[in-house]
């Protein structure tokens, strides 16, 4: 039974030797659906890991209540934890075999044999992992013991499934088939999954919701698209993706969007919220400007690479460097570095924070 | 309070261990040091005086004792690391045939009985020996004293550096040589300016564990010291032969505090220097010295040592097999009669001593070592502390302490076999340690992790995934255990009674009276019975991991 899991006020601090408090996680409040799956984003350092390992149990909260539906946690023992966790290093019992690695848990439960033996036959048929099973864990590539550690998690059949960034051992085609892996197996049983990760195209693709970590704090929840073109904050616009930054100042305010007037003249932006004077950074994503030969918002170009399904430029333009990217390079349209080109601002893309964000 | 309440009925095991094993360092580190140090400030009349170091440092026997143990350990440290660092070298860089050989015969002296290297000094080398007098035709050729010690503990003891070093230089990077060699540098160059420089910690490593080895012998100084007096030898002639404790405990503290501060030099200030840092990155093969001067005078120079070691450990059976050594020299199986006719009981008592001690000191060693690597607790520092500074700990002063904290109530342990377990155990418990320590530590802590969030308890996370994990570290502490308690001797030959005698102990009293075809037939038995147990555990270890695996599979496969 997939489980809610809600976090109040999660705290994790360390003593430090000044006698201050070192806060590895610090206030951190989530309420996830039964069912979802939810992404720790963040650089390392941010207290995703540590907030995982306070769900499994493993490590102590400082402050705060963890619940799973409506059970707290926080007394519980991490062995008798209703969730299962998947390793980054996999974590599989070297000295025994694929089946014995996955029965581990099915044992310890004391389960009868035969049901021990059907329910690891049914999740080695899930992960395709069937003629293996009786392979050690030396004996298989990457990408198996990866599948290893799902079923042996699978099969434990949790209230919440937790994954500790299990795809970055393994080289870049593998982990883009395990992760479509992992969220076709994670919706078909319908899981509660949290999935902790430092790759924004890992949270992007696989997260029904991402929660973006700086410095031990929730920096923004949402959807994998609002966390990209709706940042709330400077650190979220540049953690995810490219972002160019414009400092600006709201000079009009209409109904459906704003005016901010910068450096580099006036930009239309369809966002609302702001007020005429709010000083405001505009975040220009790469592929929100496309160079032309015009004669409006003229820079040059100082830096132009050829990567194949884009164009990638640097622009000076008004004192400023400008990464742009342009879909569907074509040899005659490209522009070499030294071209003076005209810069076209798509306003559905423009997105603006307030400065102080 | 509360929050560790709850901690402690979460968790019961856990506290309970630690308790324990903290008492047992306590029982038996600590407290008899401090007897030691007590004793070193008690008159004889029992007032408190400086007397003991007063005579220690005023010039007089006592005094000399411990210049000529300096003197020695100098002498026998530098000979060994530079015999080691040539077969360590030699192993690493060179192409040279037998090196299985080699690699035995430099690990040989680690298991073998303390005597067996004397004993075939005095044969080969002695009064009667078969160079001096019947090669070279000297009489009264002299073995005993400083000259037969260094040669003695040379070749005892290079192996320990050999083991060091040898790790250390294969540790080194080729890719730094071919570098060198890259800029321009020859072998030579390379030698000195690459290779010997990023070797210096390991040099200064197997130099400083030599020289304590040395410093703490008592084995050999005993029987082939003549009148150079060592002060491992004079702690116990003082505490045993003179009955003057004070003194004895006086020379033990400087002792010890000499032992400690070369341990403490060699942890934090040559283990810092350490260049060598291990990668995941797999370092690509070193090209060999396959031919030349170097190789030959190298093949040449660990030829002749390995001979060297090889006469030395045949000899011994051949002498228990001769009537009178360089006098009499026809075959007699009177030795081994007396042996087991008169020496039964010391082979016996020994074998059942070392049987009690060798599970539990492979058991603490690796509870001990799972404490330091896996668990958080308050004092775990001191613990760690304690525990890896009993290495330093030279035999003859926990044999001191022993008698000193264990001859009265409420430990009135004297006599009993229980102190000679509880010495075997305290001296064999470092390396078991340690051994777990670096097996731990090999462990990925997600693994342990994994069985908990699979549902196993702690103790149910230990026996299923920690100890089948360590399981090879584990029987090398328990190979390690048994080795030193069979061969121990510093210590505990201050605690053996009319109840229990050793069989080292019976080795030296044989010495002593110079019936040395009687100590070379106790010896030659001592080796027999640990082969004959080394085989045995081994199979042990090959039989119990041969179970366990093949469980069930599935009904279908």
């Amino acid at each position: 039974m997939a489980k809610t899991v809600s976090l109040k006020s999660i705290y994790k601090y360390y003593d430090s030797d000044k006698g201050t408090k070192n806060y590895a996680v610090n206030d951190v409040n989530l309420e996830i659906e039964a069912g979802k799956f939810v992404t720790l984003l963040g650089p390392s350092g941010c207290g995703k890991t540590t907030t995982l390992r306070m769900v499994a149990g493993f490590e102590e909260i400082s402050e705060g209540d963890i619940y799973f539906g409506n059970e707290k946690v926080n007394d519980i023992p991490p062995n008798q934890r209703d969730c299962t966790m998947v390793f980054q290093s996999y974590a599989l019992f070297p000295h025994m075999n694929v089946f014995e690695n996955i029965a581990y848990g099915l044992r310890i439960k004391k389960l009868s044999k035969d049901i021990i033996v059907s329910k690891v036959n049914e999740v080695l048929d899930i992960m395709n992992l069937r003629e293996y099973k009786e392979r050690t864990p030396s004996q298989l590539s990457g990408g198996q013991q990866q599948r290893v550690a799902l079923a042996r998690a699978l099969v434990m059949e949790p209230g919440v499934l937790l994954f500790d960034e299990p795809l970055s051992n393994l080289d870049a085609k593998l982990r883009l088939v395990m992760r479509d892996e992992i969220r076709r197996i994670q919706q078909q049983i319908g899981i509660t999954a949290i999935y902790v990760t430092h790759d924004q195209s890992e949270a992007m693709s696989m997260s029904d919701l991402v929660i973006v970590m700086n410095k031990g704090k929730i920096e923004q929840v949402g959807s994998p698209i609002e966390i990209y073109q709706r940042p709330q904050t400077r650190f979220v616009a540049d953690f995810i993706g490219t972002a160019n930054f414009v400092e600006g100042t709201v000079k009009a305010a209409e109904a459906d969007h704003i005016v901010v007037q910068t450096n580099s003249g006036e930009l239309k932006i369809n966002r609302t919220g702001f007020k005429v004077n709010d000083r405001v950074t505009v975040v220009i994503r790469p592929e929100a400007v496309t160079l032309t030969k015009g004669a409006n918002h003229v820079g040059i170009v100082k830096k132009s690479v050829f990567m194949g399904q884009t164009q990638e430029y640097e622009v000076e333009y008004e004192g400023q460097i400008i990464q742009i990217s342009e879909h569907n390079p074509i040899l005659e349209h490209t522009f070499a570095v030294g071209s003076f080109v005209s810069l076209q601002f798509a306003e559905q893309s423009l997105h603006a924070i307030p400065a102080t964000a | 309070m509360s929050a560790m309440f709850k901690r402690f009925k979460r968790e019961p095991l856990l506290p309970i261990l630690i308790v324990l094993v903290s008492l047992c360092l306590i029982v038996f580190i600590v407290f008899p040091l401090f007897q030691i140090f007590k004793a070193s400030f008690i008159m004889n009349d029992g007032q408190i005086g400086m007397d003991g170091y007063k005579r220690v440092l005023s010039g007089g026997g006592l005094s000399r004792s411990l210049t000529n143990s300096l003197v020695l350990a100098t002498i026998s440290a530098t000979l060994s690391t530079i015999i080691a660092y040539m077969f360590a070298y030699t192993f690493a860089y060179v192409k040279i045939p037998f090196k299985k050989l080699f690699n035995a015969i430099a690990i040989l002296p680690v298991i073998s009985p303390p005597f067996v290297i004397a004993l075939s000094a005095m044969l080969l080398l002695g009064k009667q020996g078969l160079i001096t007098k019947h090669l070279f035709g000297f009489e009264n050729a002299n073995i005993y004293g400083l000259h037969g010690l260094v040669l003695v503990q040379t070749l005892s003891f290079f192996p320990i550096a050999f083991l060091t070093l040898s790790g250390l230089l294969r540790s080194i990077s080729p890719s730094l040589e071919e570098a060198s060699q890259n800029m321009g540098a020859g072998k030579w160059k390379t030698f000195i300016s690459v290779t010997l420089p990023l070797s210096v910690p390991g040099i200064a490593n197997a130099f400083l564990l030599v020289f304590v080895q040395s410093l703490a012998d008592f084995g050999n100084p005993m029987t082939i010291g003549g009148n150079y007096s060592t002060v491992a030898r004079e702690i116990y002639l003082q505490a045993v032969g003179s009955y003057n404790m004070q003194a004895g405990a006086a020379l033990a503290m400087l002792l010890l505090t000499i032992t400690i501060i070369v341990y403490i030099l060699q942890n934090f200030w040559v283990g810092k220097k350490s260049y060598v840092t291990v990668t995941g990155k797999p370092t690509g093969q070193r090209r060999m010295i396959e031919s030349g001067a170097v190789k030959n005078l190298l093949f040449a120079a660990c030829m002749i040592i390995t001979v060297v070691v090889i006469a030395f450990y045949a000899l011994v059976p051949v002498g228990s097999f001769i009537k009178l050594w360089g006098i009499n020299n026809s075959f007699t199986l009177d030795h081994y009669k007396y042996v087991f006719n008169l020496g039964q009981k010391a082979v016996f008592d020994t074998l059942k001593l070392a049987v009690v001690a060798t599970p539990i000191a492979g058991l603490l060693g690796m509870i001990f070592a799972y404490l330091i690597v896996r668990t958080k607790f308050r004092g775990k520092k001191t613990l760690e502390a304690v525990s890896m500074l009993s290495i330093a700990v030279p035999g003859t002063v926990i044999g001191i302490g022993y008698i000193l904290a264990f001859n009265k109530a409420p430990l009135a342990l004297t006599g009993t076999g229980i102190i000679i377990v509880a010495a075997f155990v305290v001296r064999a418990l470092p390396v078991g340690i340690r051994s777990g320590v670096t097996a731990l530590q090999q462990i990925d802590p997600s693994i342990e992790e994994a069985a908990t969030n699979l549902g196993a308890g702690r103790a149910k996370v230990f026996s299923s995934i920690v100890l089948p994990l360590i399981k090879s570290a584990f029987f090398n502490g328990l190979v390690n255990s048994f080795v030193k308690s069979m061969t121990a001797m510093s210590a505990v030959i201050f605690l053996i009674s009319a109840k229990y005698n050793l069989i080292t102990a019976s080795i030296m009293a044989q010495v002593e009276n110079g019936r040395i075809g009687v100590a070379s037939a106790y010896c030659t038995l001592l080796i027999i019975i640990m082969a004959f147990a080394l085989v045995l555990l081994n199979t042990l270890v090959k039989w119990l991991s041969g179970t366990n695996r093949r469980t069930y599979y599935g009904k279908d496969s």
